[in-house]
C-alpha cells in the first residue's frame, strides 16, 4: 500500500519560468521538490514530526507563459516588469525575468503518518498551501487536499489516482533518451540534448517529381529541456556571506536533461512520474530524478 | 559604536498578495443581479496625426511643415471598451493577506536574526497593525486600484467579500484619496480582519473585491499595458494585458494602489500630491521622483538598519513606514564588500 497526498488545482501566478539556465518554459523540477520540502519542514514544526514527503508528481493543467509575439514576428519576446525608481529618481535597468501563470496538481507520496493524525495533517496542509510560494509564484487558490491509499497491484487503484491528475500533462524524465544517444552515437551531452530538440525538415521527391516536405523531431513526444539539479564544482567549505552559516557551501552548476510531458492516462507505473531527491556524494551530484530512472540506473 | 546590520542575504515575501484584476462590462442598474460579460481587447488601426514638437526649421517653413504633417502616421494599437449596451465597468480581484512579517524568508545575519524578531513582535504587540490595516482597507474602499478608470466615473461601488456571509459594501466616492480620515463600521470590520491577518492571529485572509464604476455607455476602459521591450517586426505600438481573452490589470498595479498609504514622507505638505506608494526610496514613477532620499535620512534602509537592531526611531510614523515596506516585501540585503 502506498499513500499519497493530492494537492489539486493550485493556481499560481507570476512564477519563475526558467526551466533551465538556458530555456524558459515550465518551472524547473527543483522548484516543485523544493516547495514540497518546505511543506514537510512546516509539518515537522507543527507536531507531525515523522511525516516524510518522499516523492512528487506534477501535473500541469494550464500554462500561460508571459511572452508576446506580434503578427509577423519571428521570435517571442518576454513581457517584462518595471522596477521602482532608484534613490535619485532615475529609472533602473530593465531586468528580463520570464514569468508564467499556471495551474498544477501535485501528487505527493508520504510515509510515517499515524492515521490518528490524518485530520491534522489535512488541515495543516490546507492552511499552509495558501501561505506558500511555488517556483517563486503566489498561490491564488487551491482546492481542498485529498489523501489516497493506492495498492500498486491493483490497476483500478492506479487508474483512480491518475484520473485525478487529468486533464493535464505530467512531466517525466527522459534521461534514458539522452544516454541512448550518447552511447549509440558517441555524442556529448549537449549534442544529444539538441539532437532531440531540433526539428528536421526533409524533402522527398516522388516518381512524378513532386516534392513534399516533412518536419519531424528525432523521437516523437513532447520533449523539453529541464534542469533537474546541480553538479558541485568546488569543494565543500564556507564562503563569505553565504546564505546559511550553519551549512557547508559549495559552488554548483545546473544539470540539464530531457523531460517529456505526457497525458497521465499514458502512465503505466506511478514510479514513472514520481520525482525524488538523490544525492551522489562521490560524483558531487545533487539531483531530482524519477524513481524509474533511479531503477534503470541501478541505484 | 553601534552594532551593524550584518545581513547580506535578506529578503521578505510580500504579505499583501493581490491577484490580477479582471475587467467585465455590465449595467449599473442590474449590477447585482445580471451576469457581467468579460471585456475583450480590440485591435485598432488608426491614422494618427503628426503632433509631436517639430524642429524650429520645420516649424517656421510652411512648405516643410505641410509636407511633415501630411504623412499618415499609421498606428496599430490595442484598446478596450464597454459594449454598446453597457455603462458600468466591473473590476474583480482577490487579495490574500498573510502574517509572519517577523520572519524574513531569507537572512544570514546573526545579529540581525537575534534582534529583528523581537523588534517586529514588539511592534505587532503595540500597534497590532491597526494603522496600516486601516489605510489598506481605505484603499480597498476608495477604489484607488481602478486607476484611470476611476477618473470621471459617476458612481463607484466596491463590494468586498471577506469570507463571512455578509459582503461589505462601500460607496467609493465617500472615501478620500488624499487622506485616511474617513471611518465607518464596515471599514472598521475590514480593518480588523486585515490587522488580524497581518499580525498572525489569522492563518491567512482571502478577500474578493468587486468594484463597479459607472463610466458611461460604450466608454473606453483601461486595462494594464504590457511592457514588451524588444518585440520583433510586429507593428503594434500598444499592447494591453489579457488573461484567457479577458482584459486584465496586472497584479503589481493593484498592489501598488493598495500600498499607496505613505503620508509620512518629508515633502508631504509641500508636494500636495497626497499619499504615495510604499517604496524603499519613496519612488513615484509618473513624476520620475524619489521622495525619500538617503540624503534626508528618510529612506527605508537608513531607518530599517536602526529599527531592526532595536534602536528607537524618531516617531511612530517612521515605524509604520518601515513595517509597511516589510509588508510590501523585497530583497534588502546589503553589499558584503565593505
Amino acid at each position: 500500500m502506498r499513500r499519497f497526498l493530492l494537492l489539486p488545482h493550485i493556481k499560481i501566478h507570476n512564477a519563475n519560468a526558467m526551466s533551465s539556465p538556458y530555456t524558459i518554459g515550465f518551472p524547473a523540477m527543483t522548484a516543485w521538490l523544493g516547495a514540497v520540502h518546505a511543506l514537510q519542514r512546516h509539518l515537522h514544526q507543527h507536531g507531525l514530526r515523522d511525516v516524510q514527503l518522499t516523492g512528487v508528481a506534477v501535473s500541469c493543467h494550464q500554462f500561460d507563459l508571459q511572452t508576446y509575439k506580434g503578427s509577423g514576428d519571428f521570435v517571442h519576446s518576454i513581457v517584462g516588469t518595471a522596477n521602482p525608481l532608484d534613490k535619485d529618481g532615475s529609472r533602473p535597468a530593465f531586468i528580463e525575468e520570464a514569468r508564467c501563470h499556471l495551474e498544477v496538481s501535485l501528487l505527493v507520496e508520504y510515509q510515517g503518518l499515524d492515521s490518528d493524525d490524518l485530520d491534522q495533517f489535512n488541515n495543516e496542509v490546507n492552511t499552509q498551501l495558501l501561505r506558500m510560494k511555488f517556483a517563486g509564484g503566489d498561490v491564488l487558490s487551491a482546492k481542498p487536499v485529498e489523501t489516497l491509499a493506492v495498492d500498486e497491484d491493483n490497476d483500478q487503484d492506479i487508474k483512480k489516482v491518475i484520473t485525478k491528475l487529468m486533464l493535464g500533462h505530467v512531466l517525466i524524465e527522459r534521461r534514458d533518451l539522452m544516454m541512448q544517444t550518447m552511447q549509440e552515437e558517441g555524442k556529448d551531452a549537449l549534442d544529444a540534448l539538441l539532437d532531440h530538440l531540433k526539428v528536421m525538415h526533409r524533402a522527398s521527391q516522388d516518381d512524378d517529381g513532386k516534392v513534399t516536405w516533412t518536419s519531424a523531431r528525432k523521437t516523437t513526444g513532447w520533449l523539453v529541456p529541464i534542469a533537474t539539479g546541480f553538479q558541485g564544482i568546488s569543494e565543500l567549505g564556507t564562503a563569505k556571506h553565504q546564505r546559511d552559516t550553519q551549512t557547508p557551501h559549495r559552488f554548483a552548476e545546473s544539470v540539464v536533461t530531457l523531460g517529456e510531458f505526457v497525458m497521465p492516462y499514458r502512465i503505466k507505473a506511478l514510479d514513472d512520474m514520481l520525482w525524488q531527491y538523490r544525492v551522489d556524494a562521490e560524483q558531487n551530484l545533487y539531483l531530482c530524478q524519477t524513481l524509474t530512472t533511479s531503477n534503470i540506473l541501478g541505484d | 559604536m553601534a552594532i551593524k546590520n550584518d545581513a547580506t542575504v535578506l529578503a521578505f515575501e510580500k504579505k499583501l498578495v493581490p491577484s490580477d484584476g479582471y475587467l467585465y462590462g455590465t449595467n449599473w442598474n442590474e449590477r447585482s443581479t445580471s451576469n457581467s460579460m468579460p471585456l475583450k481587447l480590440i485591435e485598432k488601426s488608426v491614422r494618427g496625426t503628426i503632433s509631436n514638437r517639430l524642429k524650429p526649421a520645420v516649424q517656421n517653413d510652411p512648405l516643410k511643415l505641410n509636407a511633415e504633417v501630411e504623412k499618415p502616421n499609421l498606428q496599430k494599437v490595442d484598446a478596450c471598451a464597454l459594449g454598446e449596451g453597457q455603462d458600468t465597468l466591473r473590476l474583480s480581484f482577490t487579495l490574500k493577506v498573510l502574517g509572519g512579517v517577523d520572519k524574513p524568508s531569507a537572512s544570514n545575519g546573526p545579529n540581525f536574526n537575534e534582534s529583528y524578531p523581537k523588534v517586529a513582535q514588539a511592534y505587532i504587540e503595540q500597534e497590532g497593525f491597526n494603522e496600516l490595516a486601516k489605510r489598506y482597507a481605505s484603499n480597498i474602499a476608495n477604489g484607488r486600484y481602478l486607476w484611470r478608470n476611476r477618473v470621471g466615473a459617476e458612481k463607484i461601488e466596491v463590494i468586498v467579500n471577506t469570507g463571512d456571509d455578509t459582503p461589505l459594501t462601500f460607496d467609493a466616492k465617500q472615501f478620500s484619496l488624499r487622506n485616511f480620515d474617513s471611518s465607518n463600521p464596515e471599514l472598521q470590520t475590514l480593518t480588523n480582519k486585515i490587522a488580524d491577518a497581518l499580525s498572525g492571529k489569522l492563518a491567512y485572509l482571502l478577500i474578493t473585491v468587486d468594484a463597479y464604476a459607472l463610466v458611461g455607455k460604450a466608454q473606453e476602459v483601461y486595462p494594464s499595458e504590457e511592457l514588451v521591450l524588444d518585440k520583433g517586426k510586429g507593428d503594434k505600438s500598444k499592447i494591453l494585458y489579457h488573461v484567457n481573452d479577458v482584459a486584465a490589470m496586472h497584479s503589481q498595479k493593484i498592489g501598488n494602489a493598495l500600498r499607496t498609504i505613505d503620508t509620512w514622507y518629508p515633502d508631504f505638505d509641500e508636494a500636495e500630491i497626497g499619499p504615495i506608494a510604499i517604496e524603499p526610496y519613496g519612488a513615484v514613477t509618473n513624476l520620475g521622483k524619489a521622495f525619500r532620499t538617503p540624503k534626508e535620512k528618510a529612506d527605508f534602509y537608513t531607518l530599517f538598519d536602526r529599527f531592526a537592531l532595536g534602536e528607537k526611531l524618531a516617531d511612530k510614523n517612521q515605524e509604520h513606514y518601515v513595517m509597511a515596506v516589510l509588508v510590501r516585501g523585497g530583497v534588502f540585503g546589503q553589499s558584503g564588500k565593505d
